[in-house]
């Protein structure tokens, strides 16, 4: 498909970059927008591609094989019955069973996430002893009881068998006693010098023990250096905003809501500002950004604009705010933009991106304090620490030559230009504490294994000074060590225990310790006294002029625009499978990134998706395929960070391409005048934009109406429409007339109903219910080759749209959230030939494995698409990169996917990552059809606990006349529900008036996606609401 | 060559005499080998056959009727879970150790039987017990509700109080499970007589106190299933998931 330049794909993008859109309401990809011969083909197939080439699997027996073992094994079996004997089982009973420790019951304890300086407090799950699933800290004001994709997917990397398990000193295993001594020489030599030439680069670990010991280090080593370096964090003083305080918002290139946000607050913050049916009014946010993002996705206004323009942008802001006249391009609409945001006054905020230069920044303060916003406070960024570039000078220089890296991988994404390899190359004595064998560690003398936060003793400090507790779940699996006992062991503090350094430092935060305030911190998760650590600061530069100029870029030059990665972070994250198979919220891409360039521009450099284009920038080039995304500004290229990795575990090597090594000290966000040049060559992409198409009925012979209105998925409008006519929504879809139906209706007389409202005006597609259900459901996953198949596993999936936007600029982003939608009369039913898939009294369509022989005509009459078939035995394999020969020494890559080293599923699975698994829920074999129950393993659990309670005393209800035991509403919450930071998803009884999710459907915004089929889906959306200002809208 | 046809000509050329009695032997040989066939199958592969009497020798050759009838002592005493989780869990050592540990109850502290729980206890190492009652994974088993509810130990699991070695006492297939949860009542016994494995309903309904006023355990069943809305599921996501 990629490299295909056929008619009507070449006119799609020319209207695509012309902007002549209207009158399409919504499509997925270009492909759907032009309507091409092969995009109809694909959507049309279920599973475009078949089974046939299963022969050609490298892992497992041949259909023939298998064919053959199973006649050998039919008649053994009939000689001598051996296989009636079942195997004997063995019950390892505990020694001396923890006092209060429920078997079969999982334990939740709490512990903290932390990322790039951002703390979230979590609860992990563990199921004797094993770590299962992370939920968020209800009392965390990072977390409020939800998280996000990262902390969702952390608990695999602690079963991940690529780990580091070794102490290496020059490459070589070296023992843990070894290292030791190692150590202890060194402290006492550095003790004697004083620190001298000493450095410290440590990743940002938000910890006040880390603090404490790098302290300590100061006044025991005053010539030590010290370094805090994370690849895309604006320097200075750190900005901290409030959006619960902000009605009107203007984001200045900021992924406020992705990832540069506060774990989860900014997310939570904003969706409580858009309950549009309780408080009937709503925040506003403007996003101006070059590439799209999910905050862009989730703005109400979005203008795409050059990275090198975002301060321009911002000055016509300011101007207009402090009554300055301008002329230009952006003019109208900053215009209105500073109008809105003067109204707004202190709950209006600007906020500026951590791409955007420092000028920007300033000008962002600039701006906020002109309006006087309370939604945003100053923290001093920590003292005595030097800058990354200061450190490579001391380093080249040999000042430094004893060198300290904690966590962090500064070969691989400090800033191209300080070469950092041939640094760290140059130090003396270097040690790495790493939780992989990385690129870092491989130019570092000493490699000391890490330990996973969940093996961990720590703390952690967020933003507004909460402190809280990292506690370890498990023993370390492969023998790692934490960064506090590290740094106290080199620096002579007199505890080297992380379990006593933790102690010390929640004691030197609360003023003295005490043993019962350990306890309850432990429990409860933070502390009671707040860290003031980070004294508030004054707004940097109000008195510093600003001096942003105008750029005059000559034609044809590109600007590179660096990007975090949805999916990979900046690259810690790129050895985790299920991350790497999570769909990019907007290019919906999986196990690569790719250069977004806009329809245009591509058109100009006459390229497509999956062409390989030649990036030069001063001097430095890489190569990258291109994925063409609407909506991206024109003559940017944008490329997301955190890919192409050299080492760091089998899933991180080599997949996608590097962008650190374009960026440089000077273009740290972006770098303008890059040239931009096709190869000719191809590169597979996997996306699943395309996949699991429910509008299909666009491709039979109607009328226009009538099309639009049975594909009205999704619906939204303004909150100028919302206001005339509340129920705008139902009236954008065609109405099923009467409520028939050709299939028999199930028995519904459960004591509870169960049914799911999703709100897409607070879903802000950040994936974390797709990383939740996976976690929760055991979902396998399946690698880039079978993605390319369409065979990706993931039971949540976030359909995301493009629409033509109505104040005239570019296309708008929205995005649903789809799973199994519990039809009543639900068409996968019928057609089960072993009556497989069933209705519970409940409600529930029911998916029965053991019952399942995987005719898949369920899926086949699946209308919403979200049934997915096990092609493979996935959970008896791991996915890797092909480094060594499979088991039968016959690697045969999938011709679609050309890669130049083919991943390959290989048998058995890992033992470590079995470990994950929820032993709740079934692990599905191969040949098995599965979906979203709205985790029934979970409502299972809630009422017989509700009924065990009532044992053979009085029912707590009735229903239809008769005693019966009803859960709570409240009690069962859903995966994806529970981790869902905007509250978008409601679960509950439908039959209880007073539920919340009763109430919630009540709302004249709700409907039924494909209603007119009559299937009558138990999960109801509500209607997105774009708060427009009628300045801007062309209504 | 001329055929000759006389009165006996006809389709007797191509079957022999007898082709009628052969044709017969193997329509009844098909039929009566099909049926033994099914009737190997249904007895022989199915629960009460694989799985009723298995007997297998455990390390400790841990007697139940001692504890239970000789001792007294209550089934939740060591299986502590079952009113609260879905497994009923195997006791771990240091339970056995408040009466067997040599430097405690001393209880048979000396015994060789004994060995493998003290060598546990000592090495740290738990005691391997060989499982006797064990479902297919798709099946989610949860004891806590059926205690709760008055489903006593002894529907599904035996006179296990008079077992020297525990035996696998009932098939636990789906259609044996599905028995009950289709007629719950003739199994809901009062929640105090649970773990009293040797109750009698005809015999000791007399005797006893009458709950609920009912006249036999049936009525009591059926009240207890009535007021608090025993309905015990049928559907599959009740034990797959």
């Amino acid at each position: 498909m990629a490299s295909e330049w056929d008619s009507s794909r070449r006119d799609a993008i020319g209207k695509i970059a012309s902007s002549a859109l209207r009158g399409k309401a919504w499509w997925r990809s270009v492909g759907d927008y032009a309507d091409t011969p092969e995009f109809a083909k694909w959507a049309q197939n279920e599973f475009p591609a078949m089974a046939e080439e299963l022969e050609s699997r490298p892992a497992g027996p041949s259909r023939r094989s298998f064919l053959q073992l199973m006649a050998a094994s039919a008649a053994l079996a009939g000689l001598g019955l051996s296989g009636c004997r079942r195997p004997e089982d063995k019950i390892r009973p505990y020694n001396a069973k923890p006092n209060d420790m429920v078997l079969g019951k999982g334990m939740y304890y709490a512990t903290t996430f932390v990322m790039a300086g951002k703390a979230m407090g979590v609860l992990a799950e563990t199921h004797e002893g094993r770590p299962t699933k992370i939920e968020g800290n209800p009392k965390h004001p990072n977390s409020l009881g939800a998280t996000d994709l990262f902390a969702q997917a952390s608990v695999l990397d602690l079963y991940d068998p690529d780990r580091s398990r070794n102490f290496l000193h020059d490459g070589r295993v070296a023992s843990r006693d070894e290292f030791l001594a190692f150590a202890a020489s060194l402290a006492k030599q550095l003790k004697e010098t004083q620190g001298n030439g000493l450095a410290i680069l440590s990743e940002d670990s938000a910890s006040p023990a880390v603090d404490m010991l790098l302290e300590h280090v100061r006044k025991a080593m005053p010539q030590a250096v010290i370094c805090v370096y994370e690849p895309f964090e604006a320097a200075g003083p750190k900005a901290v905003y409030d959006l619960s305080k902000a009605d009107v918002i203007l984001s200045l290139d900021c992924d406020l809501l992705g990832t540069e946000d506060d774990g989860a607050r900014n997310r939570q913050a904003f969706a409580a500002g858009r309950t549009v049916d309780q408080t009937q009014k709503m925040n506003r946010l403007y996003v101006v950004e070059p590439s799209c993002t999910i905050t862009g996705a989730s703005g109400d206004h979005r203008f795409v604009c050059p990275a090198e323009s975002v301060g321009d942008w911002g000055e016509y802001v300011l101007a207009a705010l402090t009554g300055l006249s301008t002329a230009g391009a952006y003019k109208q609409q900053a215009d209105a933009v500073a109008a809105d945001l003067k109204a707004a006054g202190p709950r209006a905020l600007v906020v500026a991106g951590a791409r955007q230069p420092e000028a920007v920044h300033l000008l962002a303060a600039r701006i906020n304090s002109v309006l006087g916003s309370q939604a945003v406070t100053w923290q001093q960024a920590p003292a005595g620490m030097i800058s990354l570039s200061d450190l490579a000078k001391r380093l080249a220089s040999g000042q430094a030559h004893t060198l300290l890296v904690l966590g962090g991988n500064p070969a691989y994404n400090a800033p191209a230009d300080l070469d950092f390899v041939a640094l760290l190359r140059k130090a003396t004595t270097s040690i790495r504490l790493g939780l992989y064998e990385d690129e870092t560690s491989a130019s570092c003398q000493w490699h000391v294994p890490a330990a996973h936060y969940l093996e961990s003793w720590g703390d952690a400090r967020s933003q507004d000074g909460t402190v809280s507790a990292i506690q370890p779940m498990i023993q370390p699996l492969f023998g790692g060590m934490v960064a506090i006992e590290l740094l106290a062991r080199l620096s002579g503090f007199e505890k080297t225990a992380p379990y006593e350094i933790a102690r010390v430092s929640m004691g030197r935060l609360s003023g003295g310790f005490t043993e019962a305030a350990w306890r309850s911190y432990l429990q409860e998760g933070i502390a009671a006294t707040k860290d003031a650590g980070h004294a508030k600061a004054t707004p940097p530069g109000s008195s510093r002029p600003i001096t942003h100029t105008l750029l005059n870029l000559p034609a044809g030059a590109v600007t590179v625009c660096f990007a975090l990665d949805a999916s990979v972070f900046d690259g810690r994250f790129a050895n985790n499978g299920w991350l790497q198979e999570c769909p990019d919220p907007i290019t919906k891409l999986t196990w690569d990134n790719a250069a977004l360039l806009s329809p245009a521009t591509a058109r100009q450099l006459g390229v497509d998706t999956g062409d390989v284009v030649k990036v030069e920038l001063d001097g430095r080039a890489i190569e990258a395929p291109v994925f063409v995304l609407p909506g991206t500004a024109d003559w940017s290229i944008t490329l997301p960070l955190g890919y192409g990795r050299k080492a760091g575990g089998s899933l991180a090597t080599d997949a996608g391409f590097n962008a650190y090594a374009l960026r440089t000290t000077a273009s740290m966000g972006f770098g303008v005048g890059a040239k931009v040049t096709k190869t000719g060559r191809t590169y597979p992409l996997a996306t699943t934009q395309e996949h699991w198409a429910m509008d299909l009925q666009k491709h039979l012979p109607q009328t226009a109406d009538q099309a639009a209105k049975e594909r009205a998925i999704i619906r939204e409008g303004s909150s100028q429409e919302f206001a005339r006519d509340p129920e705008f929504a139902r009236k954008q879809g065609e109405h099923a007339p009467i409520r028939l139906n050709i299939y028999a209706a199930p028995k519904l007389d459960g004591a509870n109903q169960w049914g799911m409202t999703i709100d897409l005006n607070a879903c802000v597609g950040c994936n974390a219910c797709v990383m939740a259900c996976q976690a929760e459901n055991n979902v396998p996953i399946v690698g880039k080759d079978e993605v390319i198949r369409g065979r990706e596993m993931h039971w949540m999936r976030l359909d995301r749209y493009f629409g033509a936007s109505a104040d005239g600029g570019d296309v708008i982003i929205s995005v649903q959230p789809m799973a199994c939608q519990q039809c009543e009369a639900a068409p996968c039913e019928p057609v089960c030939p072993v009556n497989a898939t069933v209705h519970s009294p409940e409600g529930l369509n029911e998916m029965v494995y053991n019952r399942c022989i995987g005719t898949r005509y369920c899926s086949n009459n699946c209308p919403y698409k979200v049934r997915r078939f096990n092609f493979f035995d996935w959970n008896k394999g791991t996915i890797r990169a092909d480094t060594a020969p499979t088991r039968d020494g016959n690697i045969q890559p999938n011709p679609m996917s050309g890669f130049s080293k083919p991943q390959s599923f290989q048998a058995p699975m890992q033992e470590t990552l079995k470990m994950q698994t929820n032993p709740n829920v079934t692990v599905r074999m191969r040949g098995v059809m599965e979906k979203c129950t709205y985790c029934v393993q979970r409502i299972e659990m809630a009422k017989i606990d509700a009924r065990a309670k009532v044992g053979q005393g009085s029912a707590n209800a009735v229903v239809d006349g008769q005693p019966a035991v009803k859960v709570p509403d409240g009690v069962i919450q859903t995966a994806c529900q529970q981790v869902c930071p905007t509250r978008a998803i409601t679960f509950g009884d439908v039959s209880d008036p007073q539920s919340k999710v009763s109430q919630i459907r009540t709302s004249p915004r709700s409907y039924e996606v494909l209603e007119h089929l009559n299937v009558k889906p138990r999960t109801r959306y509500l209607a997105r609401i774009r708060n427009l200002n009628p300045k801007l809208s062309m209504e | 060559m001329q055929l000759k046809i006389g009165p006996r000509a006809g389709m007797s050329l191509v079957f022999p005499k007898n082709s009628r009695t052969i044709a017969g032997a193997i329509l009844f040989g098909v039929v009566a080998l099909g049926g033994l066939v099914s009737l190997g199958v249904t007895y022989y592969f199915t629960p009460k056959y694989t799985r009723v009497g298995y007997t297998p020798l455990q390390p400790v050759p841990y007697s139940h009727k001692i504890h239970v009838v000789q001792l007294g002592l209550d089934c939740t005493y060591c299986h502590t879970n079952v009113t609260e989780a879905p497994p009923a869990n195997v006791p771990s050592v240091n339970v056995c150790m408040t009466c067997h540990d040599p430097l405690k109850g001393n209880i048979k502290g000396d015994s060789p039987l004994l060995a493998p729980v003290r060598e546990a206890w000592k090495t740290g190492q738990p005691v391997s017990w060989v499982r006797v009652h064990k479902l297919p994974d798709y099946v989610y088993f949860n004891h806590q509700i059926h205690v709760n509810r008055g489903v006593s130990c002894v529907d599904c699991h035996g006179r296990v109080d008079e077992m020297v070695e525990v035996r696998h006492d009932q098939p636990m297939s789906m259609s044996w499970c599905l028995d009950c949860h289709r007629n719950p009542e003739t199994r809901i016994r009062p929640n105090n007589q649970v773990t009293n494995l040797a109750w009698d309903a005809s015999k000791d309904w007399a005797v006893m106190p009458k709950y609920l006023n009912a006249d036999s355990p049936l009525e009591f069943a059926r009240k207890v299933a009535k007021q608090s809305g025993l309905k015990p599921p049928t559907n599959c996501s009740g034990c797959h998931r």
